[in-house]
């Protein structure tokens, strides 16, 4: 074992320097007590940085461009746009990667908004009520009943996804309530599809969903 | 018999929302054998301890208003160590055991997210586990442990057991706090912690303690607070060293709860004057514990606490907005003290397995100083942890025992960059 003259102390371990007053020990060694661990080498981290830097490149290079060229009208706030919104999913997207329901419904949820937001700022045509978001909703359902049950995820692991998907599915109501769908099927699917998973739910997991309720609603 | 979920108890309420990569509340038990570890009667002996305790097989969730654990079919796996010491344990992205058991040599490590238990029962599960552990390596009849709890009473949340809804004295509660001095300086990378550990013989230490008729804790809080105070900078001596030391309350209040129930005291000592002779620190630290360990203190305590939780307006915010507010009290509570000196105590083990273990040690992670003391038949462990580079306090804390004419045993962690 080594020994700190200075503070009448022995050390274990095989350190040159004393823990405490940095001093050099004397005596002989032993093995380590506490493992070696290195730094963390992040693996992503350079890729990320990249991905950063190209995208504000090419925005930034957008709106000079459009600045150099004012008659081309503005363009570039599109290409801003789509960077945002690109950025956004993906700060979604990476940390719940392992968590495929609630991936996909956070997917679902932003898909929606921005393709109604999309469609206002680009002179409002309806797209995104008569087609966009009622099929990004099916697609969503259709998914989730899909999706965990060939992973074999627990039901009670992914229900509230499945709920919460169900509930978006009625917004599609809401538009032909205020009036505003001009081509209106995909509208009655995604809310035919809604009811049908809520029925079915209440049929098949009653049990689970109160369970699930009452676990993450208490108060 | 397995609950499917549970509500945190009152004290594991501040701990998810107060945790950092630094102050992870994760901490760690290490027993060190007289042989290297075998992984794989480790690995065995660990499955037969998880059946003893279900209350741990839990994850953590967030819910809409509080967290909650929900039971796990998750297996602990036990693996050679391979990350920093009390490292993030919760990640709310991946459902993971909040507790995790490493070996290293001939050392076997379990660490433990506070939200789980407290001190008490962390160190009640790693003495069944080496106590399997070592019954089968050494072929021994498996001893008998002195802890003796239903699965019901060990998830019990003591502290809504002993909540009385007395009326609040609040002029004796609320105190003027001030607040305490704060250790600052440059801090290692990536959130890494010190750990600096000595140990001493109980007996030496005991009769020295005694010689100033003082109690082991309050002698060595007194040591602490001394070893801080004479590194503190002259600017900074307008505030108070205050040490917050954790109480089991298991000592006060009947409970087998294998989950938190600790309280917090205080004491400590003003920083102006200059050269204090230590029997006065002695003396001051051992009348505050006197004065603070009282049932009545500790029931108005958990009362003040319980009370918190029970609020209608606190039960109905949204999760996020209670971790705002939980992380906020949380940093107001810390900024009353300087550091944290927790004494787990004693631990006993059968003496048919007590040839084979060396001793026991406990730290946690911490973004200030913390000292974890806790023995083993003549073996004390005092250890200090904490993400400064400076190890100066160490050095006037160990030096001042040396000084006493006690023999210390230094062990020290090496982070990459020192």
């Amino acid at each position: 074992m080594k020994s700190c003259v200075k503070c009448k102390v022995t050390v274990r371990g095989n350190r040159l320097n004393c823990p405490l007053c940095q001093n050099s020990l004397t005596g002989t060694g032993e093995t380590d007590i506490y493992p070696h661990i290195p730094t963390i080498y992040r693996q992503y981290m350079k890729f990320f940085k990249f991905l950063a830097m190209g995208t504000i490149s090419l925005g930034v290079i957008a709106i000079m461009l459009n600045i150099m060229l004012p008659q081309s009208g503005y363009w570039s706030l599109f290409v801003v746009c789509g960077i945002v919104c690109f950025w956004i999913m993906l700060a979604f997207f990476i940390p719940k990667r392992n968590n495929i329901p609630k991936n996909i419904t956070y997917q679902v949820f932003f898909l929606a908004i921005f393709s109604l937001i999309w469609d206002y700022i680009t002179g409002w045509r309806g797209w995104s009520v008569d087609f966009a978001i009622p099929i990004i909703f099916i697609v969503g359902i259709a998914a989730l009943s899909i999706i965990p049950t060939l992973m074999k995820i627990p039901v009670s692991d992914y229900l509230i996804c499945l709920v919460a998907d169900a509930l978006f599915g009625f917004t599609p109501f809401l538009f032909l309530l205020l009036g505003k769908v001009k081509y209106v099927y995909m509208s009655y699917i995604c809310i035919t599809l809604s009811i049908l998973t809520f029925i079915s739910l209440l049929l098949f997991e009653r049990n689970n969903v109160l369970n699930e309720a009452r676990k993450r609603f208490h108060l | 018999m397995r609950l499917k979920w549970s509500r945190l108890d009152n004290a594991a309420k501040i701990y998810p929302a107060s945790s950092t990569k630094t102050d992870t509340h994760v901490f760690r038990f290490a027993c060190e054998l007289n042989e290297p570890v075998n992984p794989e009667i480790l690995q065995s002996a660990l499955i037969d301890t998880t059946a003893i305790f279900p209350v741990y097989q839990y994850i953590l969730k967030r819910g809409l208003f509080w967290y909650y654990l929900e039971s796990t079919t998750l297996t602990p796996i036990v693996r050679q160590e391979y990350k920093p010491p009390c490292n993030e344990l919760y990640d709310r992205n991946q459902k993971t055991l909040l507790y995790e058991v490493t070996y290293f040599g001939n050392i076997i490590n379990l660490e433990v997210y506070h939200v789980l238990t407290d001190g008490t029962g962390a160190m009640n599960f790693l003495r069944i586990l080496v106590s399997k552990y070592l019954s089968v390596v050494h072929s021994l009849p498996e001893p008998e442990i002195d802890y003796d709890a239903s699965h019901m009473q060990m998830a019990d949340d003591s502290f809504k057991r002993y909540y009385n809804n007395k009326p609040l004295k609040r002029h004796r509660l609320i105190k003027e706090h001030t607040k305490a001095y704060r250790i600052k300086g440059p801090r290692f990378a990536e959130n890494r912690i010190k750990i600096i550990r000595g140990m001493v013989s109980v007996s030496e230490i005991l009769k020295i303690a005694r010689g100033y008729n003082s109690t082991l804790t309050a002698f060595l809080a007194a040591c602490l607070i001394q070893a801080i105070n004479e590194e503190i900078t002259v600017m900074s001596k307008k505030y108070p060293v205050v040490l917050a030391i954790p109480v089991n309350l298991r000592n006060y209040f009947k409970s087998e709860s294998a989950r938190n129930f600790f309280s917090i005291v205080y004491t400590g000592f003003d920083s102006c004057v200059d050269n204090i002779p230590f029997d006065e620190i002695v003396k001051k630290v051992n009348n505050d514990l006197k004065h603070e360990l009282t049932v009545e203190k500790m029931s108005d305590n958990l009362n003040l606490l319980y009370s918190l939780e029970r609020n209608f307006f606190v039960r109905i915010a949204p999760l996020f907005l209670k971790d705002i507010v939980l992380k906020f009290a949380y940093s107001r509570a810390s900024a009353q003290s300087t550091a944290t000196l927790s004494n787990v105590g004693i631990i006993k083990l059968s003496d048919s397995i007590a040839p084979y273990i060396k001793s026991f040690d406990v730290c946690t992670g911490t973004n200030r100083l913390q000292v974890c003391i806790c023995s083993y038949l003549d073996n004390l462990s005092v250890n200090f942890t904490t993400p400064f580079i400076s190890s100066d306090i160490q050095r006037r804390f160990f030096r001042k025992l040396t000084d006493l004419g006690l023999e210390v045993e230094i062990t020290a962690n090496q982070i990459a960059d020192e």
